[in-house]
Parts: structure tokens; C-alpha cells; sequence
């Protein structure tokens, strides 16, 4: 946290380059001048920089701002919500194959489920003919770099990271074999 | 006393200039100073000795003249998700616990050749999963505006890059780097009382920037002011050889004018109508009449516009997040570096496990949900279409901007304050974020710049922010009319000390009942 | 079923297919089979597709990599341009719609080899699509007459190599080295119009002849520059198609050949027999030359593709107006720029020397054949072309064979083959002498042919006397022969002829030989 100046009430670091005597090792102190006493003064300075001096509750002209706010989004459910959309067990365990992470608990099943159904609100929007957008620079051509050799023979700091390498490979057990996933009962 | 120093970046350079302050002096304070705050837990690391090192040489440039940028002895932390050189740098996952780079980002070696000192690491959630700074592996970040920091009263920072935000709320840095996917700076900004830039889609690199989804992924700053921001936004910003997607032409740097030579005369200021919807603060829309009538008292033009699809971004947004996360994360398997478990009898088993044990719950669940909608099955249904409600999002913002003549869209950047801890979690992930996310996701759909300045306190004590969306690399006439609101506002960068903090809430509250 | 009967199964189909196999003439069927084959091709460059490190084969484990190549969080691709033109030119010859814009898409799978989880690809906008190659069907010893086949090409696409994965089975674990990981290839992927093995080998060939002469790719299949994999079904003609199965590991042109035969024979027996036919992926096995099922088919499969987010879409310069912007590959450029193709070179010979299809086909499926064909003929012999393409492909394949060396290891300059057309057309020195010469030419590069033969004593015997005086000779010493012959044995006449070879060591100029005996023995 910034150190403020008990005494006087101001950020440490703008005492740095203002107060003279505070050169050296006085960053290790809390204060920036001997008298230890808070003065009122500085406190209600300090205050007064402070306060707002707008008035919030009064406006000159007709707002732009629309009165009765439009309702957006309802994220209040009851207690025994439940999602509408129900990831069957098949499905649930061919994204686990594809996601190879788990899903371990009934609040995780409902969280991924819920989820779902709240991209259902994407389904429900009619775009007609509109050309889907994957990025904002579809209208700058990609750049390319030149053919040459700019890069690698770093091995060294290829491997650094992994956990376990021999003989400058990288180690993973056999591959080839499918992950068992079993039936998800969550109660 | 001086009091000329407003704390800005700036100014800090010129008193190392004439010697009134040393970058090493600077250095050690804000490493004190993070010291202190522990509590907050705004970093995952500081690292001191680079820190020092860089600082002292800092010193030695400026004894010499020779000082390389504004930003030369500035101590700026970033967010442990760019990766830094031999500095571990983890997203806050125990995925990356042990991940030390060998490379650094754009940004972070633009920052280094700029002069500036970076201070550490700071915490955020997970893989940037997250919009309150509650989902680290390293534990949540507490907002400095708490009044309580005990048993779970204390309020969120916002997030992701959480950390980053309270870094600069609460004094220990100038500066912090975040990323912004859907609001991750912004919203952090916001609840924090700093100033949050997200820039342009493409203004800066994101080599090194270890990705949410890319297609939105964003580095932005945050600082005390605008002029702050500005100073980090010039330095780390422009094409990059290493990412296909920073824009090639050059762009200028950003100058603002000084304060008495801006006006907002002619500013044609839009209020989109969409965002004045049900769950919106009073406070926080009263700010926003306010600014906007202030605006208009000062030869603004402010004009309501309609952007009919903008309140879809959430949804878009969910999807297109949740399947770009779902492919980015598929790298993570504990061969090649990462958390690797300790037996497996297949490659497949290995990876499930590494995996299974590296990731939150959070970062788990969008990956099934991601792959769920990029099932050859579910995929024109959900990605593509989102995709095209994307475009729409964006040809709304055409239309307003290109059509309608608007210079800048004015709106909240929360609906709220910030929330307390205790609350926030009783939500899920996929809730908090719609909440939080609501107005800043449509500037990352269509890659526009978007800033969020603090404005006032609201009656809880915390900080009220507003944000300014403008054109593509715009950043200029954006930031231009954020500076001159924020002097118009004059909302103090650094949270008070506590005892003052008490003090000002009980002015605000008996400020309230004299008008009630 | 349980897996160990339906081994037990297939092995007795196993004999009935190899039976059929080497059947010369296999009965006809009322089966059709349908092939289409999938070729990755990598493309020659210097760097990867995304990144700057080298492509070089055979370099130290993990040396050749980047931080990109081995997915390590936060970098990205940034795509080398080179294998954008080399595309283009491959599109170009395979007469493809070549996309002005054109994206990469992500696939995803789990695999040791495969650090980032997905692999770059282009699959809904590939840089080309719709092409088609037409080429001649023509194996020597297996296709009767050379035909011509124009079969589809479906897209062409750029994409990344993974890495290497070495199964230590013994240690039970996977060693993974990233060198190749991210190299550039074009998939080629081809309608299903092939109707046989030869009609799949022939076309991967000219597919190799044409990428060579674009210097595209080098197509050398044993370091895994060219592979192929192959989907082969059966159905009855009129009815839709049958369940398919692909073939991987396929590694050498004949090798297509064998595989798609075996494949084609597996299926038919089992079709006869009532089987169904099982939707896999089988690996070809060279050493046993049967195709075997891989063991992780049982997993369906879902790539789930999606755009590549870091990779805006890539534009091309299509024509002159947008081809002042140099960041852009120029189409027009590469067009001007075609090399000769080689059904151009086939047609180009066939007007210019008049030479039987085989010929031409053979002259141009070997390179190096055919730069001696075009450097003997450019050096104006009064030899017919046909002779000199006949030696080439009869003689000199011959002694290559027996040599057990690649046409490509000859070490005959084209000027000893000039030199020995001269000798041949001076009669200096015969056939036989001229099939004997290629030995000491290939053992002595530095050597002109005249000067071998002079050594060697190997000069023909033109003169009219010598060979008055060997004809007599000859008749004197074969009186009976000469008898019959006078009696209307006309043939025994080359009895005598092979004497005179036999006595002189093959050197007498046999025309002369023959002349002269003719008119020794009817006057």
C-alpha cells in the first residue's frame, strides 16, 4: 500500500520529490516530518481535495439517457432451478474424451449445462444472411515473413520446461490408447 | 509544499531529471510499499532484484542525461500472464506454477527498452477466466476501497486483471499492464477508481500476451491518469514482426494538448440507449446523466443512438470466449512444460490427469462447454452463429460511428460498484461475468479502443466509473475527451488511507441525507 | 464378435487373398472399386510455415524448433510467404480455382507429437480448389497400352507437420522430437476417380514429376517429403458406395500400387464371403505387404475445426491492379513464371522426335534419361531418336538394374554418350560394344569413349577386305552348313553369321558380314 504521511496526510511518493528531508533511506519511515502530531488542518485539506465538488442530482438539460430502463438480462433463479438443457451421458463423456479434463462434480455438470443453455440465447437471435465474423482485421490482408532461417537451435531453452526429457526428447507414455471414460452418476 | 506533483508520470520524470528523486529511491519505496499491502495479494511475485538492477541503472542514465523514455525509472508491474524472461509467469494457475519463459512478451521488452522498472507479477484469475480477481490459484485480490478485509467483507477488485488494478489504486505503482478480453481491464478499473485503457484490437502486440481468446485478447493500461496511460500506451504500442495481427500501418503516437487547450466544443457524444437497463446503480446512472449533461453544458453534442444488438454481446461473447479457450487450452498436457502428473500408464491418461489436477473448475467447465459448441454437430448453431451476431455487434458500431457521425459512445462501465466478496461468490463464474462483463464486451466483439475513467464515490465509498468507447485507432480523440473529463471530475488516482477513507464516507452519506 | 476370432478370420481370408494376388489374370467381379488418395507434400523451403526455424532433414534432436514449434503459451504463427508462391504454383499446374482470400482453420486432436493440441490447417477456405491433373496410366510389364486419366483435385491446402513420436514398447513410453513439428506441406486431397492400383501409382508419380519440376517439393518418400494415404471402397456399379477404408504409411510409389491392390483384393473377399466392410484406418505393412488395421480406430473422432484467430485472412494478388502491393503473393508473377510441365515435355518430344508413347512416358518419368536424351539429341548426331531413346531406356536401365544402382547414380556424362553415338554412327564399334562401353564409362567418367575403345581393342571391323577375308574363312571351315543352305535352308545363313561374331569377338560389322556371305554363297 502506498505509505501516506500521517502528519500531513499526503501520498508518500509525492513527499518523495517534494520534501527535502526525504532523501536516503527514508522510505523505511512513516512520516515525513518530526512532529509526529496529525494536523487538522491537513486532514481537512486533504478531505476538501477530495470531495466531489459536482452535484450528481442536478442537470441542465433533458437527458439522452432513456427513463424507464429496458430489461436485458434475468439471471435470477429460483432455488430449484434446474437447466433446461441436459447433456446426456453419452454426450458428456465424448467431451470429456475430447477435453481429456474431467467433470467431477454435480455443480460442474450444472455449470456446463447452464452454460449451455445460456449460448441458447445466441440460437434464438435471427441474423438472416450475415457473413459470420471470426476476426476485426478480415480486411487486412496477412502479413508474411521471408523464407529464412531466423530462429531455433535453442534446445536448451526447449526443454528447460519440461518435467521429464532423456537424451534431448521430451518423455510421454505409449500413445495409442483411448482414455476409458466412464458413466458420470452425480447425486 | 509543492503541490505540483500530482503523482503522474510525467512530473516523476522530471524531478529524476533534476535529481529531486532517484528511480532506485522510487524502486525501494514501491517495494516497501508492496510489502505492506500484502494483504491485498496484488502480486503473485515481486521481483526485487531485477526491480533494483534495472532501477539503478535507471539512476545512472538520468546522472548522465541519457534517460531513454518518459517511462525511464517508472515502476510498472504487469500481469502474470505476459510472459517474462527467466521470471516464472503463471495466469495464476497451478498449471504454470513452475512455467519460467525463456522469451519476452512485445510488451514487456518494449516496457524494459523504454527505461521502465517492472515491479512484479500480478495476480488475476485464472487463465483470465474470471471478471472478479477470485479465481487464482494464489488466492483472490482485495479491492484497497475495503473497509473490512476480514471474513469475506471485503469487496472485489473486478477482474481479471485484478491485480494490476489495485498495483495502481493503491500507490505501489505508476502503471500496470492487464489484458482486456471482455472488460478485464476496464472492469478492474472501474471497481479500483483507476483509469483502464483497452486500445485498439491490433495497436498492440500480443506475442508473449498468454492468450484467453485471441480473436478479443487485448493488452490494456492502467493508471492514475490519463496522461499515465498515454505514456505506457506510447511505448509499448505499434507493429510487431511476431504477431500477424497488430495493424502494419504506422500509427502516430498519442499527444494529448494540455488540459487548457482542450474543449469538447462539437464533440458528438452518442448515449446509447441499450445501456440504461434494468440493474443499473441509480448512483451509477445518475453519474452517467450527470457527465453526459456536463458534456452537453460544455458545446458537446449529445445524442441518444440505438445500438440494437449490443446487448447480445454477453452472449456472443460467452460462446466465442468459452470455444477460443476450449482450443488454447488443448496445449496444456505436461510434456512440454506445465503441470505433469506424476503417473500414467498412457499418453492420453496423462494428459487427462495433468490436466484434471492443473485447472479450476472454471477453466475445466468452458473447456467442455467450448468443445460442446465446436461439436461438428453443434458448431454452425452456436459458433457460427455467433460469430454473425459478432458482425452485427460491429456493424452497429459502423453505423454510429460512420454513419451516425458519433466521436465517442458514453456509458457505465459497471452496473454497480464493487461488489462484496461475500455476495459476489454466492453467483456463479458464468454469472458474474454476464453481470460484470455487460458494457464491455461489445468494444472487444468489434475491437474498438474503450476507456473506463473513475468519476466519483459512490455512497459506499467506492469508486463510480464511466467508459468512453471511440473508432478504430481513435485512441486520440478518446482519450482526449477523457482527460478533459477527468479534470472536469477531478477523482483522486490513489485510494485515501483507511482513517480518511472513514471519513469521507461518513461526509458522503450526511451529503446524501441533506438532499433526501 | 471377440477379437481374437475375428483374427482367426481374417486369416483365413488372408490366404485366399494372396492366392487371388498372384493369379496372373484375376477372374472378373461384379465388384467396382473406387480409390481416392490424400497426398501431403512438403513443401521446399528453407524455414517452417509459421515460424523461422529450419527445415532441414536429419538435424539434432529438438535443434530445429522454436518456441512457436513447440507451443510454448504466447507466441504465435507468423505465416513464411514462400510457401504461399510454391502453393500457388502447385495450384497452378494442377489447374485449380485458385481463392483470392483464403483462411487457416484449427483442427484438434491429442497426440504426443502434437504440442499445441490442434493443428494448422485449411479446411473451410483452402488456397485452392477444383483442379484436376491428367496423366498417362503406364507401368512397364503391367498395363498393356498407356492410357490417359484426368482425375479431380479437391482442394489444396496449406498446413503444419507434427512432430516425431518413436515408440520405445520396451520401456513403454513415447520419445518426442519437435524438428518437424510445424514444417509447411500441401495436402492435395483427390476425388475418388482412380479405379485400380496402377491408375493410383501412375498418378502419384506424374504428381511427383510435376512438384519436382516446380522445385515445390523434392519428393523423396523415404524421408517423408511425399506420403500418401489412400481410401479405397468397393460397391456394385449403378449402386452407391461402399463403406471405405484409408491406408497410411505408404512409402514408395510401388508401394501404392501393392497397397491399393491388396486393399481392393482384402475388401472383395470379404464382400464375397458376406462380410461387412469396416470403416477404418489401415497402415500398410511393407515387410509382410498386407495393410493391417490401427489399433485406435475404435474412437470416433471429432477435429472440431475452428478459424485460426491469430492468422487474418490471407489475400492474394490476382491481378496487375492489386499487384503493386509487394506484401502480397503475386499470382500473375508465378504464372509467368511456370517451368515446363512434364505432359508439356511428353508433347514438346512427341512433336519434335516422333517417339512411341511408352517411350515418351518412360524418357520423362526418369529425369535423368531424359537429359541425356535431350543433350545427345541437341548435339545434332545423325542418329535417329528413336535409337538413341531405345538405348536409354533398354540399355542403360538394363545395366542400372544389373548395377543395382538409381538411374540418378550413373555417373556416364552426357558427352561419353555423345561421343559413343559418334563411334556407333562411325561403325566404329557395335552394339554389343556400346552396351559393353557403359560399364567402363560409368568406372571411368573422366575417360572419352574412342579412347576406351581403342584400349580395349573393341574397334568394329569395317574392312571390306578383312571381312572378304573372314567370310571365306567361314565358308571353308562350315561346308555342310553351306550345303544345306544352297539346298533352300536359307535361314543357317546366321549360323555362319554368329561364326564370324563368334571367331572375332562380336567386333565384325555384322551388316557387312551378312552382305557378303549372302553374295559369297548364291554366287
Amino acid at each position: 500500500m502506498l505509505r501516506w504521511c500521517y502528519p500531513c496526510v499526503r501520498p508518500f511518493r509525492e513527499i518523495f520529490v517534494t520534501h527535502k528531508q526525504f532523501t536516503g533511506k527514508a522510505a523505511k519511515r512513516l512520516f515525513c516530518s518530526k512532529d509526529q502530531q496529525r494536523s487538522d488542518t491537513a486532514l481537512a485539506q486533504e478531505l476538501e481535495r477530495r470531495r466531489t465538488k459536482i452535484d450528481f442530482t442536478e442537470i441542465k438539460y433533458p437527458t439522452k439517457v432513456p427513463e424507464t430502463p429496458i430489461s436485458c438480462i434475468n439471471l435470477d433463479k429460483s432455488p430449484d432451478y434446474t437447466p433446461s438443457q441436459i447433456v446426456d451421458s453419452q454426450t458428456l463423456q465424448l467431451l470429456e474424451r475430447l477435453s481429456l479434463v474431467d467433470l467431477d462434480s454435480k455443480e460442474a455438470l450444472r455449470a456446463l449445462e447452464d452454460s449451455i443453455e445460456f449460448a441458447e440465447k445466441v440460437v434464438k437471435i435471427h441474423t438472416g444472411c450475415v457473413r459470420p465474423m471470426y476476426t476485426v482485421l478480415e480486411n487486412h490482408p496477412l502479413k508474411t515473413r521471408p523464407d529464412k532461417v531466423t530462429d531455433g537451435n535453442i534446445k536448451e531453452d526447449i526443454l528447460k520446461n519440461a518435467s521429464v526429457t532423456e537424451e534431448d526428447y521430451f518423455v510421454a507414455p505409449p500413445g495409442n490408447i483411448p482414455l476409458e471414460t466412464k458413466e458420470k452418476k452425480f447425486d | 509544499m509543492n503541490r505540483t506533483f500530482s503523482g503522474g508520470i510525467r512530473q516523476l520524470g522530471a524531478s529524476f531529471a533534476s535529481g529531486a528523486a532517484s528511480p532506485t529511491q522510487i524502486t525501494e519505496h514501491a517495494l516497501q510499499a508492496a510489502k505492506v499491502a500484502s494483504h491485498l495479494n496484488a502480486f503473485i511475485r515481486l521481483t526485487p532484484e531485477v526491480a533494483l538492477s534495472s532501477s539503478n541503472e535507471s539512476s545512472f542514465r538520468y546522472q548522465r542525461r541519457g534517460q531513454r523514455s518518459p517511462l525511464e525509472g517508472v515502476p510498472i508491474a504487469v500481469k502474470d500472464n505476459y510472459c517474462t524472461k527467466d521470471i516464472p509467469t503463471t495466469c495464476a494457475s497451478k498449471m504454470l506454477e513452475k512455467f519460467v519463459p525463456t522469451y519476452n512478451a512485445t510488451v514487456v521488452d518494449r516496457l524494459i527498452h523504454a527505461g521502465a522498472v517492472l515491479l512484479g507479477k500480478t495476480n488475476m484469475d485464472e487463465f483470465s477466466m474470471g471478471s472478479g480477481s477470485v479465481e487464482s490459484f494464489f488466492g483472490p485480490v482485495k479491492n484497497v476501497w475495503s473497509k473490512d478485509f476480514e471474513n469475506d467483507n471485503w469487496r472485489i477488485t473486478g477482474g481479471s486483471s485484478g491485480g494490476s488494478a489495485v498495483a495502481v489504486a493503491s500507490g505501489i505503482c505508476f502503471a500496470a499492464i492487464g489484458s482486456d478480453t471482455g472488460g478485464s481491464v476496464r472492469i478492474p478499473a472501474s471497481y479500483c477508481g483507476v483509469v483502464g485503457l483497452k486500445p485498439t484490437y491490433g495497436l498492440i502486440s500480443r506475442h508473449g500476451l498468454i492468450p484467453l481468446a485471441n480473436s478479443m485478447d487485448c493488452p490494456g493500461v492502467l493508471a492514475n491518469n490519463v496522461d499515465d496511460c498515454v505514456s505506457v500506451l506510447n511505448a509499448i504500442s505499434g507493429p510487431d514482426d511476431c504477431d500477424s495481427t497488430t495493424i502494419k500501418e504506422p500509427y502516430p503516437k498519442v499527444e494529448l494538448p494540455f488540459l487548457d487547450q482542450i474543449n469538447v466544443e462539437g464533440i458528438r457524444v452518442g448515449i446509447p440507449e441499450q445501456c440504461s437497463c434494468e440493474g443499473l446503480m441509480p448512483e451509477v446512472r445518475d453519474t452517467w446523466v450527470k457527465i453526459a449533461d456536463i458534456l452537453e453544458d460544455n458545446g458537446a453534442q449529445v445524442r441518444r443512438v440505438s445500438m440494437p444488438n449490443i446487448l447480445n454481446s454477453i452472449y456472443v461473447y460467452s460462446v466465442l470466449n468459452q470455444c477460443e479457450v476450449a482450443s488454447n487450452m488443448a496445449r496444456y498436457d505436461g510434456v512440454e512444460y506445465g503441470h505433469r502428473a506424476s503417473t500414467a500408464a498412457s499418453t492420453e491418461e496423462l494428459y487427462a490427469k495433468s490436466r484434471s489436477e492443473g485447472f479450476n473448475i472454471v477453466v475445466k467447465t468452458r473447456i467442455l462447454a467450448g468443445n460442446y459448441f465446436l461439436l461438428k454437430r453443434n458448431y454452425d448453431n452456436y459458433y457460427i452463429r455467433a460469430m454473425k451476431v459478432r458482425r452485427m455487434i460491429f456493424n452497429d458500431f459502423k453505423q454510429v460511428f460512420e454513419k451516425d457521425g458519433i466521436d465517442v459512445l458514453l456509458t457505465p462501465t459497471t452496473l454497480t460498484d464493487a461488489p462484496l466478496y461475500r455476495e459476489f461468490v454466492t453467483k456463479s463464474n458464468r454469472d458474474q461475468c454476464a453481470l460484470n462483463d455487460l458494457f464491455t464486451t461489445p468494444a472487444n466483439l468489434a475491437g474498438i479502443p474503450a476507456v473506463s475513467i473513475p468519476i466519483r464515490l459512490s455512497s459506499n465509498c467506492l469508486p463510480i466509473s464511466l467508459q468512453l468507447m471511440g473508432n478504430t485507432l481513435q485512441e486520440n480523440l478518446l482519450l482526449r475527451v477523457a482527460k478533459w473529463i477527468e479534470s472536469r471530475v477531478d477523482f483522486q488516482g490513489v485510494a485515501p488511507p483507511e482513517d480518511l477513507r472513514r471519513m469521507m464516507e461518513i461526509m458522503i452519506s450526511a451529503a446524501e441525507k441533506k438532499t433526501s | 464378435m471377440n477379437p481374437s476370432c475375428r483374427f482367426v478370420i481374417l486369416n483365413k481370408f488372408d490366404k485366399i487373398i494372396v492366392r487371388n494376388l498372384t493369379k496372373v489374370a484375376p477372374k472378373k467381379s461384379k465388384w467396382q472399386s473406387v480409390v481416392g488418395l490424400e497426398v501431403h507434400a512438403q513443401i521446399s523451403t528453407n524455414s517452417k510455415l509459421f515460424s523461422g526455424s529450419g527445415c532441414a532433414f536429419g538435424s539434432p534432436l529438438n535443434s530445429s524448433v522454436s518456441l512457436f514449434d513447440a507451443a510454448i503459451p504466447g507466441t504465435l504463427p507468423v505465416l513464411n510467404k514462400h510457401c504461399v508462391e510454391l502453393a500457388v504454383k502447385t495450384a497452378l499446374a494442377l489447374n485449380c480455382e485458385i481463392n483470392p482470400v483464403s483462411m487457416f482453420d484449427r483442427k484438434h486432436y491429442f497426440y504426443a507429437d502434437l504440442p499445441a493440441g490442434y493443428q494448422i490447417t485449411q479446411q473451410r477456405a483452402p488456397l485452392a480448389r477444383k483442379g484436376q491433373i491428367t496423366y498417362p496410366v503406364f507401368t512397364p510389364g503391367v498395363t498393356k497400352k498407356p492410357y490417359y486419366k484426368t482425375v479431380r483435385l479437391h482442394q489444396l491446402q496449406l498446413e503444419q507437420d507434427s512432430g516425431k513420436s518413436l515408440h520405445d514398447d520396451l520401456a513403454g513410453r513415447s520419445l518426442v522430437d519437435l524438428n518437424r513439428a510445424g514444417v509447411p506441406l500441401m495436402e492435395l486431397v483427390f476425388e475418388p476417380d482412380i479405379e485400380d492400383a496402377e491408375e493410383a501409382a501412375s498418378l502419384v508419380k506424374e504428381l511427383a514429376l510435376i512438384l519436382k519440376s516446380l522445385e515445390c517439393c523434392s519428393c523423396k518418400m523415404e524421408e517423408g517429403a511425399l506420403r500418401v494415404d489412400a481410401n479405397v471402397s468397393l460397391h456394385k456399379p449403378g449402386t452407391p458406395l461402399g463403406t471405405r477404408t484409408e491406408i497410411k504409411n505408404i512409402g514408395s510409389i510401388r508401394n501404392v500400387a501393392q497397397a491399393v491392390n491388396y486393399e481392393i483384393e482384402r475388401q472383395r473377399v470379404l464382400l464375397d464371403a458376406g462380410e461387412e466392410i469396416q470403416n477404418e484406418t489401415r497402415s500398410w505393412d511393407a515387410a509382410s505387404k498386407r495393410t493391417v488395421a490401427m489399433r485406435d480406430k475404435e474412437v470416433q473422432q471429432d477435429y472440431r475445426f475452428m478459424p485460426e484467430p491469430n492468422l487474418p485472412p490471407l489475400h492474394l494478388a490476382m491481378d496487375t491492379a492489386s499487384a503493386s502491393n509487394e506484401e502480397l503473393v503475386n499470382v500473375q508473377a508465378i504464372v509467368h513464371a511456370m517451368p515446363m510441365l512434364p505432359e508439356d515435355k511428353r508433347k514438346r518430344l512427341a512433336e519434335m522426335y516422333n517417339l512411341p508413347q511408352e517411350t515418351l512416358i518412360i524418357l520423362v518419368n526418369e529425369e535423368v534419361l531424359l537429359d541425356y536424351f535431350t543433350q545427345i539429341m541437341d548435339s545434332k548426331l545423325e542418329v535417329p531418336p528413336k535409337t538413341v531413346a531405345n538405348f536409354l531406356i533398354n540399355d542403360l536401365l538394363t545395366f542400372c538394374n544389373r548395377e543395382n544402382i538409381s538411374v540418378n547414380e550413373c555417373k556416364i556424362s552426357s558427352n561419353q554418350f555423345i561421343d559413343l553415338f559418334k563411334l556407333m554412327q562411325a561403325q566404329t564399334i557395335n552394339l554389343h560394344y556400346a552396351r559393353l562401353l557403359l560399364n567402363e564409362m560409368h568406372s571411368h567418367p573422366d575417360k572419352v569413349p574412342a579412347q576406351i575403345t581403342k584400349e580395349k581393342n573393341w574397334e568394329q571391323i569395317n574392312d571390306p577386305e578383312k571381312i572378304e577375308e573372314l567370310c571365306r574363312e567361314c565358308v571353308k571351315n562350315n561346308p555342310k552348313v553351306v550345303e544345306q543352305f544352297k539346298k533352300g535352308k536359307e535361314k543357317l545363313l546366321y549360323a555362319l553369321v554368329g561364326d564370324v561374331a563368334k571367331k572375332t569377338d562380336q567386333r565384325a560389322n555384322m551388316a557387312m558380314v551378312v552382305e557378303k556371305l549372302q553374295q559369297m554363297l548364291k554366287s
